[in-house]
């Protein structure tokens, strides 16, 4: 071989080998080190929850509330009652005090799961610790010392109920810009996490593999599809039709419009396969109703089926346009809270 | 005066992979700095160069990211896109079309064919060595340039999530290939005009054959090829999303063992048509 054929084999070879090798680095280590994504472990805040979530979620609440899309939807529903009703409750303010929060739900505790599940919120930001307390205690809240930690409970009510696994709901501030709000069970959880005691969410390499590939959008989420359906109490009728998804994940971007990708891993090639047929059928149905409809066409028109083996995968994107054109937000642009004739 | 090239396996003396090896240094080399090479290098920096300048364009400020039909479109999407709409569906055929048919036709037309047919090696294994010579020449050029595309494409921040997809884009790619290579050794070494033989195949047989629903569809390699990176596979029109409808994919395996069959049966073909054909030479 000649050194002319020698030096371009060698040279190709190293193209192939460094490109490889950086991207197994990556793939292993979640992250190229000094890269943005060298998150390695998804959010800080997965360290407070439970080995056995279900469920694992979590929103840029900055950047969702900072979004043009948000600014679409307030002229469309400017009341947001529930913001009120929760700042009202824990004296935090969604808008103003959070950066990002992480959400997970656990499966309830008894033997044959017939209680309900539980939930917890982690919210990251800025919170004033003394006037959230005296606010909470003024509403009524308990305070008690758990594992060197003030956790305040209430009972639960109102737009709390959805959070709640007892008869109780509590918050605790677990770091300096770290607060917990949820079902005392995992409250208590998560203190004992700050502890040391028990394994976190980090050491179930399951559901860590799938946080970390969706780790890169606003908004996520991440849960075992079978456990929420058994903690769901849905109708045999009804979850006999459910397919047999095991794992799920959706993925959103939130700037001028909304993108995202939903996940789901099926119990076997055959079941994701028929999963991949229903659902290109309804888009395909729904891309012929949508010929007159030029906004909603352009959506369906930017839906993607995909996936191979167990995993089904549909991505769609919902371009800034579209949001414009939202019946309510038009007429109520600048101020203009009375419809056009 | 018309030479003939006779069949004489009979004084092969060489090992048959010896013989391969050696016929693969020879041409090798003639393959990289040919005329040839102009066009391979064409259809791989090309997209390179496009993959930049996209990447330069989308990262001014006032153009912003690549739209699709006004959809946005990420680095991995992009790079989805590039790979099968440019090198799956059409550099990997058209490499597969002009190196693998020039093989044995180009040294028939050079009239040198009858040097290499006079060395005491076996005639098959001449092909094979130009055969491996040619997956080394393409594949040593288009997975780089591949490479390369995925990197300044795709944000570093999606490289762990979308590394899987591309070592399996650069095994696809290699498998067509090889693949395509195979048949078309085996189209250059049996058929007269094996160039225009294998333009209509790739460009006509395969194009309207994926489209007629039925049977048909399987006697292409594209169908096999295509049913291995679905996640690159596009969807763009309510046409495409019908004809899924009625379009049953085949398995990983079902298509990883058809392209096999295809590759060792056309690669067999091909050294079997070279030991067994004369080739007459015109003056």
């Amino acid at each position: 071989m000649t050194s002319r054929n020698r030096y371009f084999l060698i040279g190709a070879l190293l193209v192939l080998v460094a490109g490889l090798g950086v991207g197994v680095v990556a793939y292993y280590t979640g992250a190229l080190p000094g890269s943005p994504a060298a998150r390695l472990n998804g959010p800080a805040e997965l360290r407070y929850v439970p080995a056995d979530a279900s469920l694992v979620a979590y929103a840029d609440v900055r950047g969702v509330m900072q979004s043009r899309f948000r600014q679409q939807m307030l002229k469309v529903e400017p009341d947001e009652q529930g913001r009120r009703q929760f700042e009202a409750k824990t004296g935090i303010d969604v808008q103003r005090d959070i950066d990002h929060v992480v959400a997970c739900v656990t499966p309830g505790t008894g033997a044959d799961r017939a209680d309900r599940s539980s939930g917890l919120v982690l919210a990251s930001g800025r919170f004033d610790q003394a006037k959230i307390a005296a606010l909470l205690q003024e509403k009524g809240a308990q305070k008690e010392s758990y594992g060197g930690v003030d956790l305040f409970t209430q009972e639960a009510s109102g737009h709390m109920a959805g959070l709640e696994g007892g008869p109780h709901w509590g918050l605790a501030f677990l770091a300096p810009g770290t607060v917990a709000i949820g079902s005392l069970r995992l409250v208590k959880s998560a203190i004992d996490l700050r502890n040391g005691r028990g394994a976190n969410v980090t050491s179930n390499a399951e559901l860590m593999k799938l946080i970390r590939a969706n780790d890169q959008g606003t908004t996520w989420a991440v849960g075992r599809f079978d456990q929420l359906r058994e903690q769901a109490r849905i109708p045999d009728q009804v979850a006999s039709r459910i397919p047999p998804i095991t794992w799920f994940s959706v993925a959103g971007h939130v700037d001028d419009g909304i993108s995202g990708t939903l996940r789901a891993e099926t119990r076997d090639d055959q079941a994701a396969e028929n999963l991949r047929q229903v659902v290109q059928g309804f888009v395909a149905l729904a891309r012929m109703q949508a010929g007159s409809q030029p906004d909603l066409a352009s959506v369906l028109q930017s839906v993607q089926l995909s996936g191979t083996g167990r995993e089904v995968s549909l991505s769609f994107a919902v371009p800034a346009r579209v949001l414009e054109r939202i019946p309510g937000a038009d007429h109520r642009r600048d101020g203009d809270q009375h419809p056009r004739p | 005066m018309a030479q003939s090239s006779a069949p004489h396996d009979g004084d092969a003396r060489t090992p048959f992979l010896t013989a391969a090896l050696r016929v693969f240094d020879l041409s090798l080399g003639e393959m990289l700095w040919s005329r040839r090479t102009i066009l391979l290098l064409i259809l791989a920096v090309g997209p390179v160069a496009l993959t930049i300048a996209v990447r330069i364009l989308s990262s001014a400020t006032h153009l912003g990211p690549v739209q699709v039909n006004g959809v946005r479109l990420d680095g991995a999407a992009l790079f989805g896109l590039l790979v099968w709409t440019l090198f799956i569906r059409f550099v990997v055929p058209v490499l597969g079309v002009f190196y693998g048919t020039g093989l044995i036709a180009d040294e028939v037309d050079d009239k040198t064919i009858t040097y290499l047919f006079v060395r005491p090696i076996p005639r098959g294994a001449v092909l094979v060595g130009k055969y491996l010579a040619y997956l080394a020449c393409a594949g040593l050029i288009t997975l780089p340039a591949v490479m390369i595309s995925y990197f300044v494409l795709v944000p570093l921040a999606s490289i762990p999530a979308t590394f899987p997809s591309l070592v399996v884009d650069l095994a696809v790619i290699l498998l067509g290939l090889a693949v395509y290579g195979a048949l078309f050794a085996w189209v250059g070494a049996f058929f007269r005009r094996p160039l225009i033989l294998g333009l209509v195949f790739v460009f006509g047989w395969e194009q309207v054959a994926l489209l007629i629903p039925g049977y048909l569809r399987q006697l292409t390699i594209a169908y096999y090829l295509q049913a291995l990176v679905p996640q690159a596979m596009p969807q763009d029109s309510t046409l495409s999303m019908l004809q899924g409808l009625f379009r049953t994919m085949p398995t990983t395996m079902t298509s990883l063992g058809w392209l096999a069959v295809f590759w060792a049966g056309f690669l067999w073909l091909a050294a079997r048509t070279v030991a067994a054909r004369e080739y007459i030479l015109e003056p």
